[in-house]
Protein backbone atom coordinates (compact mmCIF):
# COMPACT_ATOMS: atom_id res chain seq x y z
CA UNK A 1 0.00 0.00 0.00
CA UNK A 2 2.84 2.40 0.83
CA UNK A 3 4.20 1.96 -2.68
CA UNK A 4 0.80 2.75 -4.21
CA UNK A 5 0.40 5.84 -2.00
CA UNK A 6 3.79 7.14 -3.12
CA UNK A 7 2.91 6.45 -6.75
CA UNK A 8 -0.41 8.29 -6.40
CA UNK A 9 1.25 11.27 -4.77
CA UNK A 10 3.70 11.53 -7.68
CA UNK A 11 0.88 11.22 -10.23
CA UNK A 12 -1.25 13.83 -8.47
CA UNK A 13 1.69 16.29 -8.32
CA UNK A 14 2.29 15.79 -12.02
CA UNK A 15 -1.36 15.85 -13.16
CA UNK A 16 -2.29 18.89 -11.06
CA UNK A 17 0.96 20.73 -11.76
CA UNK A 18 1.69 21.26 -8.07
CA UNK A 19 4.88 23.22 -8.67
CA UNK A 20 7.66 22.76 -6.12
CA UNK A 21 5.79 20.08 -4.17
CA UNK A 22 7.39 16.73 -3.30
CA UNK A 23 5.54 13.47 -2.39
CA UNK A 24 6.72 13.82 1.22
CA UNK A 25 5.01 17.21 1.43
CA UNK A 26 1.62 15.51 1.07
CA UNK A 27 0.07 13.93 4.16
CA UNK A 28 -1.80 10.90 2.79
CA UNK A 29 -4.45 11.28 5.49
CA UNK A 30 -5.01 15.03 5.06
CA UNK A 31 -8.17 16.19 3.27
CA UNK A 32 -7.72 16.89 -0.44
CA UNK A 33 -10.51 19.48 -0.58
CA UNK A 34 -11.39 22.30 1.82
CA UNK A 35 -8.08 21.99 3.65
CA UNK A 36 -4.91 20.00 3.06
CA UNK A 37 -4.03 20.41 -0.62
CA UNK A 38 -7.12 22.61 -1.01
CA UNK A 39 -7.96 21.26 -4.47
CA UNK A 40 -10.86 22.54 -6.57
CA UNK A 41 -13.46 20.94 -8.85
CA UNK A 42 -11.20 21.00 -11.91
CA UNK A 43 -8.52 19.19 -9.90
CA UNK A 44 -11.13 16.56 -8.99
CA UNK A 45 -11.83 16.03 -12.68
CA UNK A 46 -8.11 15.66 -13.35
CA UNK A 47 -7.88 12.96 -10.67
CA UNK A 48 -10.88 11.15 -12.21
CA UNK A 49 -9.04 11.18 -15.56
CA UNK A 50 -5.85 10.01 -13.83
CA UNK A 51 -7.63 7.02 -12.25
CA UNK A 52 -9.15 6.03 -15.59
CA UNK A 53 -5.89 6.46 -17.51
CA UNK A 54 -3.52 4.71 -15.11
CA UNK A 55 -5.71 2.21 -13.26
CA UNK A 56 -8.69 1.62 -15.55
CA UNK A 57 -11.12 2.90 -12.93
CA UNK A 58 -14.26 4.69 -14.10
CA UNK A 59 -16.13 6.67 -11.44
CA UNK A 60 -19.76 7.30 -12.35
CA UNK A 61 -21.40 7.96 -8.99
CA UNK A 62 -20.67 11.49 -7.63
CA UNK A 63 -21.60 10.43 -4.05
CA UNK A 64 -19.10 7.60 -4.24
CA UNK A 65 -16.43 9.98 -5.60
CA UNK A 66 -16.80 12.27 -2.59
CA UNK A 67 -15.99 9.39 -0.28
CA UNK A 68 -13.09 8.11 -2.37
CA UNK A 69 -11.54 11.56 -2.72
CA UNK A 70 -11.33 12.19 1.03
CA UNK A 71 -7.54 11.78 1.04
CA UNK A 72 -4.68 10.17 -0.88
CA UNK A 73 -4.98 7.17 1.48
CA UNK A 74 -8.67 6.69 0.66
CA UNK A 75 -7.93 6.89 -3.07
CA UNK A 76 -5.15 4.33 -2.67
CA UNK A 77 -7.51 2.04 -0.78
CA UNK A 78 -10.12 2.24 -3.56
CA UNK A 79 -7.52 1.79 -6.32
CA UNK A 80 -6.05 -1.31 -4.66
CA UNK A 81 -9.50 -2.93 -4.63
CA UNK A 82 -10.86 -1.86 -8.01
CA UNK A 83 -7.96 -1.37 -10.42
CA UNK A 84 -8.18 -3.20 -13.74
CA UNK A 85 -4.68 -2.35 -14.90
CA UNK B 1 -7.73 60.20 -18.93
CA UNK B 2 -4.19 59.30 -18.03
CA UNK B 3 -1.96 56.23 -17.71
CA UNK B 4 -1.52 55.76 -13.95
CA UNK B 5 0.76 52.77 -14.29
CA UNK B 6 1.88 50.24 -16.86
CA UNK B 7 3.76 46.96 -17.07
CA UNK B 8 5.26 45.09 -19.96
CA UNK B 9 6.49 41.55 -20.35
CA UNK B 10 9.04 41.18 -23.13
CA UNK B 11 11.15 38.19 -24.06
CA UNK B 12 14.19 39.56 -22.22
CA UNK B 13 12.85 41.73 -19.43
CA UNK B 14 9.83 42.82 -17.44
CA UNK B 15 9.21 46.49 -16.80
CA UNK B 16 6.95 48.41 -14.47
CA UNK B 17 6.68 52.12 -15.19
CA UNK B 18 10.02 52.33 -17.06
CA UNK B 19 11.79 50.28 -14.37
CA UNK B 20 13.21 46.83 -15.13
CA UNK B 21 11.74 44.39 -12.61
CA UNK B 22 13.10 41.05 -13.81
CA UNK B 23 15.29 39.36 -16.40
CA UNK B 24 15.46 35.63 -17.21
CA UNK B 25 17.32 33.81 -14.42
CA UNK B 26 17.03 30.08 -15.03
CA UNK B 27 16.32 27.58 -17.74
CA UNK B 28 12.76 27.30 -16.37
CA UNK B 29 9.81 29.02 -17.94
CA UNK B 30 10.30 32.76 -18.25
CA UNK B 31 6.93 33.28 -16.58
CA UNK B 32 7.98 31.14 -13.61
CA UNK B 33 11.12 33.28 -13.33
CA UNK B 34 8.95 36.40 -13.18
CA UNK B 35 6.68 34.76 -10.60
CA UNK B 36 9.66 34.11 -8.34
CA UNK B 37 11.19 37.54 -8.98
CA UNK B 38 7.94 39.16 -7.84
CA UNK B 39 7.88 36.87 -4.76
CA UNK B 40 4.32 35.78 -5.40
CA UNK B 41 2.69 33.01 -3.38
CA UNK B 42 -0.30 31.84 -5.43
CA UNK B 43 -0.07 28.12 -6.35
CA UNK B 44 -2.94 28.37 -8.82
CA UNK B 45 -0.58 30.34 -11.07
CA UNK B 46 1.12 27.10 -12.13
CA UNK B 47 -2.15 25.68 -13.43
CA UNK B 48 -2.86 28.65 -15.69
CA UNK B 49 -2.30 28.74 -19.44
CA UNK B 50 0.28 31.13 -20.92
CA UNK B 51 -2.26 33.85 -21.65
CA UNK B 52 -3.53 33.86 -18.07
CA UNK B 53 0.00 33.73 -16.66
CA UNK B 54 0.96 36.83 -18.65
CA UNK B 55 -2.13 38.77 -17.58
CA UNK B 56 -1.84 37.64 -13.98
CA UNK B 57 1.82 38.70 -13.75
CA UNK B 58 1.21 42.12 -15.31
CA UNK B 59 -1.66 42.72 -12.91
CA UNK B 60 0.57 41.65 -10.00
CA UNK B 61 2.79 44.59 -10.85
CA UNK B 62 0.24 47.22 -11.84
CA UNK B 63 -2.49 46.77 -9.22
CA UNK B 64 -0.25 47.26 -6.16
CA UNK B 65 1.30 50.31 -7.79
CA UNK B 66 -2.13 51.94 -7.95
CA UNK B 67 -4.10 50.40 -5.06
CA UNK B 68 -2.45 50.12 -1.66
CA UNK B 69 -4.84 47.47 -0.32
CA UNK B 70 -4.92 44.25 -2.34
CA UNK B 71 -7.66 42.73 -0.22
CA UNK B 72 -10.16 45.55 -0.66
CA UNK B 73 -13.08 44.91 -2.99
CA UNK B 74 -12.72 46.95 -6.18
CA UNK B 75 -15.92 47.85 -7.98
CA UNK B 76 -14.42 50.88 -9.70
CA UNK B 77 -12.04 48.95 -11.98
CA UNK B 78 -12.89 47.38 -15.33
CA UNK B 79 -10.64 44.69 -16.78
CA UNK B 80 -10.21 44.65 -20.55
CA UNK B 81 -7.98 42.09 -22.25
CA UNK B 82 -7.27 41.86 -25.98
CA UNK B 83 -5.19 39.73 -28.34
CA UNK B 84 -5.23 38.49 -31.90
CA UNK B 85 -5.40 34.73 -31.38
CA UNK B 86 -7.95 34.23 -28.60
CA UNK B 87 -7.03 30.93 -26.84
CA UNK B 88 -5.54 29.26 -29.93
CA UNK B 89 -2.41 27.98 -28.13
CA UNK B 90 -4.47 26.20 -25.48
CA UNK B 91 -7.04 25.07 -28.07
CA UNK B 92 -4.22 23.25 -29.90
CA UNK B 93 -2.91 21.65 -26.70
CA UNK B 94 -6.40 20.51 -25.75
CA UNK B 95 -7.00 19.15 -29.24
CA UNK B 96 -3.86 16.98 -28.83
CA UNK B 97 -5.45 15.39 -25.75
CA UNK B 98 -8.59 14.40 -27.65
CA UNK B 99 -7.12 13.61 -31.07
CA UNK B 100 -6.51 9.90 -30.55
CA UNK B 101 -8.91 6.98 -30.08
CA UNK B 102 -7.75 6.30 -26.53
CA UNK B 103 -7.95 9.99 -25.68
CA UNK B 104 -7.99 11.33 -22.14
CA UNK B 105 -9.26 14.91 -22.44
CA UNK B 106 -7.67 17.22 -19.90
CA UNK B 107 -10.24 19.17 -17.84
CA UNK B 108 -7.67 21.75 -16.72
CA UNK B 109 -6.68 22.44 -20.34
CA UNK B 110 -10.33 22.58 -21.41
CA UNK B 111 -11.03 25.34 -18.88
CA UNK B 112 -8.53 27.62 -20.61
CA UNK B 113 -10.01 27.14 -24.07
CA UNK B 114 -11.97 30.26 -23.19
CA UNK B 115 -9.65 33.28 -23.66
CA UNK B 116 -11.57 35.45 -21.20
CA UNK B 117 -10.31 33.25 -18.36
CA UNK B 118 -7.34 35.63 -18.12
CA UNK B 119 -9.68 38.47 -17.14
CA UNK B 120 -11.32 36.20 -14.57
CA UNK B 121 -8.01 35.19 -13.02
CA UNK B 122 -7.00 38.85 -12.63
CA UNK B 123 -10.40 39.74 -11.16
CA UNK B 124 -10.32 36.90 -8.62
CA UNK B 125 -6.81 37.70 -7.45
CA UNK B 126 -7.44 41.44 -7.11
CA UNK B 127 -11.03 41.30 -5.82
CA UNK B 128 -12.40 43.15 -8.82
CA UNK B 129 -16.18 42.83 -8.90
CA UNK B 130 -16.97 45.08 -11.84
CA UNK B 131 -16.88 44.51 -15.60
CA UNK B 132 -14.43 42.15 -17.29
CA UNK B 133 -14.17 41.59 -21.03
CA UNK B 134 -11.98 40.05 -23.72
CA UNK B 135 -11.70 41.29 -27.30
CA UNK B 136 -9.99 39.79 -30.33
CA UNK B 137 -8.43 42.27 -32.74
CA UNK B 138 -6.15 41.78 -35.73
CA UNK B 139 -3.19 43.60 -34.21
CA UNK B 140 -2.13 46.02 -31.48
CA UNK B 141 -3.98 49.26 -32.10
CA UNK B 142 -3.67 51.84 -29.31
CA UNK B 143 -6.52 53.93 -30.69
CA UNK B 144 -8.86 50.94 -30.73
CA UNK B 145 -7.78 49.80 -27.25
CA UNK B 146 -8.34 53.24 -25.80
CA UNK B 147 -11.79 53.35 -27.41
CA UNK B 148 -12.68 50.20 -25.48
CA UNK B 149 -11.48 51.83 -22.25
CA UNK B 150 -13.60 54.87 -23.05
CA UNK B 151 -16.64 52.63 -23.46
CA UNK B 152 -15.98 51.22 -20.00
CA UNK B 153 -15.84 54.75 -18.57
CA UNK B 154 -19.38 55.37 -19.79
CA UNK B 155 -20.31 53.43 -16.66
CA UNK B 156 -19.89 56.25 -14.12
CA UNK B 157 -18.88 53.78 -11.44
CA UNK B 158 -15.72 52.89 -13.37
CA UNK B 159 -12.72 55.05 -12.49
CA UNK B 160 -9.94 52.80 -13.79
CA UNK B 161 -9.55 50.36 -16.67
CA UNK B 162 -6.88 47.68 -16.56
CA UNK B 163 -6.26 47.52 -20.31
CA UNK B 164 -4.01 44.77 -21.69
CA UNK B 165 -2.74 43.40 -24.99
CA UNK B 166 -1.07 40.01 -25.54
CA UNK B 167 1.19 38.69 -28.27
CA UNK B 168 2.89 35.29 -28.36
CA UNK B 169 6.07 36.55 -26.73
CA UNK B 170 5.20 39.90 -25.19
CA UNK B 171 2.34 41.62 -23.48
CA UNK B 172 1.57 45.05 -22.12
CA UNK B 173 -0.92 46.45 -19.63
CA UNK B 174 -1.96 49.97 -18.76
CA UNK B 175 -4.00 51.20 -15.83
CA UNK B 176 -6.00 53.96 -17.46
CA UNK B 177 -7.47 56.42 -14.98
CA UNK B 178 -10.49 58.50 -15.85
CA UNK B 179 -10.05 62.25 -15.42
CA UNK B 180 -11.35 65.48 -16.82
CA UNK B 181 -8.27 65.98 -18.99
CA UNK B 182 -8.87 65.61 -22.71
CA UNK B 183 -5.51 64.29 -23.92
CA UNK B 184 -6.54 61.31 -25.99
CA UNK B 185 -3.88 61.70 -28.68
CA UNK B 186 -1.13 61.98 -26.07
CA UNK B 187 -2.26 58.77 -24.36
CA UNK B 188 -2.39 56.91 -27.67
CA UNK B 189 1.16 58.07 -28.40
CA UNK B 190 2.33 56.97 -24.94
CA UNK B 191 0.65 53.57 -25.34
CA UNK B 192 2.35 53.04 -28.69
CA UNK B 193 5.76 54.06 -27.35
CA UNK B 194 5.46 51.71 -24.38
CA UNK B 195 4.46 48.86 -26.66
CA UNK B 196 7.22 49.50 -29.20
CA UNK B 197 10.11 50.05 -26.73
Amino acid sequence: MDELILELKKEIISALNLEGMQPEDIDENAPLFQGGLDLDSIDALEIIVLLDKHYGIKLNDPRQSKEIFTSVASIADYVSKHRTK
Amino acid sequence: MKISSYSKIGSRQVTLNHQCIAVPQTSNSWYVDIYHALQIDYPKFFKMDTLSKMGFLMAEMVFPSVFSDRESVKDQVAIVCCNSQASLETDRKYWQTVATNDAFPSPSLFVYTLPNLVAGEIAIRNHVLSETSFFVEKQFDADCLLSIAEMSFQDRQIKYVFLSWYDASQAVSYMIENSEEDNRQLIIKQMQEIWMN
